[in-house]
């Protein structure tokens, strides 16, 4: 898999920009990466986000499912920034949004 | 009572460490809750924990003029800043009297900068959806928060002048955080020196902390960072200038982009 593969989606969130960077074989996203200015408290629940989206169905009603469930798990806060937003990230790269 | 500290010029990657290790002992309980005012040796530019340096910055140019690049533990967006800047930290302990809500913290602590402003003579006002303050619709103050080891903290930075030329050589996206209309960072951005003929910088730093004061409704007395403190930012400063800290998210990013 070489670089051109990566699916690319860019959101701005009321609380900063989402980047995702992923790939998606057969309906699952098999790797995703984040980055941009949103904040998140801890800010290291990133990874544990990133590591619950392996092997996800790549779906607006999966992923959104996903990023709440470590929400709840992590207590995460993200002022201005919701899971929906990062759904919506991953969605565009998808280009399902 | 808070303790105040003004170590004034420091290296930027130090600076880093200083203020996580003072929110780990702020955190723990064995420092008093404190307002950090610093500026920084050598112009250098404080990145965001989550943003990658290939999106944010030009890297060409940071390295030909030895403009340092500094991960910092806080998330939000990136800040050029240089000497001609007055940059704080409040750090309180986590439930205390910084609000637990993060809206309402920034509301809180800059209220302190809109105080300074007017023991300066000036209005300014807190923008809520760009966390900064402005005067007059221009940011005088970008900020960030962070939350960690028992800590609550809000940082930010106090234009008193500013090298427009150099910051948009540095950063790729130079408007960003800044009202929607404008184009360029001269003029979404104003300065202390914009707005009067600047006071004595210790004047100027004294109506910071007079209004973090009001702001809080705290007293503050005159401190100084603790050995342990010295000693925990000794330790972390040389991985704020690790290039592995710096470009951790560009390399997460290339490795992932490899032939798997």
């Amino acid at each position: 898999m070489v670089l051109e593969d990566y699916l690319k989606g860019i959101h701005k969130s009321k609380g900063g920009i989402i980047r995702s960077f992923l790939i998606v074989e057969n309906g699952l996203i098999l790797d995703i990466s984040f980055s941009g200015d949103f904040f998140m408290f801890p800010e290291d629940a990133i990874d544990l986000i990133i590591a619950r989206l392996y092997g996800t169905e790549a779906t607006e009603e999966a992923v959104l499912y996903a990023v709440k469930e470590v929400y709840k798990s992590e207590d995460i806060l993200s002022p201005g920034t919701t899971p929906e937003d990062f759904m919506t990230s991953i969605m565009q790269a998808i280009g399902g949004k | 009572m808070w303790r105040f500290i003004d170590v004034d010029k420091v290296d930027g990657a130090y600076s880093t460490a200083l203020f996580q290790s003072i929110g780990h002992h702020v955190g723990l309980g064995t420092s008093d809750e404190t307002i950090l005012f610093w500026r920084v040796t050598d112009p250098a530019l404080y990145l965001g924990y989550h943003q990658c340096v290939e999106d944010e910055v030009h890297e060409a140019y940071c390295q030909a003029n030895n403009i340092d690049i500094i991960r910092r533990i806080l998330g939000g967006g990136c800040g050029y800043c240089d000497n001609d800047q007055i940059l704080f930290a409040v750090i309180g302990t986590s439930g205390g009297i910084i609000p637990t809500n993060v809206q309402e913290a920034y509301k809180k602590v800059l209220s302190g900068v809109v105080s300074a402003l007017s023991i300066l003579g000036l209005e300014g006002e807190f923008d809520q959806t760009r966390n900064g303050v402005f005067v007059g619709g221009r940011k005088i103050s970008g900020n960030a928060q962070g939350r960690f080891d028992g800590s609550v903290m809000v940082n930010g930075s106090f234009l008193l002048d500013f090298d427009f030329e150099t910051m948009d050589q540095v950063l790729k996206h130079p408007t960003k955080n800044l009202k929607p209309h404008v184009k360029t960072a001269r003029q979404g951005m104003i300065t202390l020196s914009d707005l009067m003929e600047l006071p004595d910088l210790n004047e100027i730093k004294q109506a910071l902390r007079a209004g973090f004061e009001d702001a809080l409704r705290i007293g503050t007395y005159d401190g100084q960072v603790s050995e342990a403190e010295v000693n925990m930012a000794q330790e972390l400063t040389p991985l704020y200038k690790s290039r592995d800290w710096t470009y951790r998210m560009d390399d997460k990013r290339k490795k992932r982009q490899k032939v798997k």
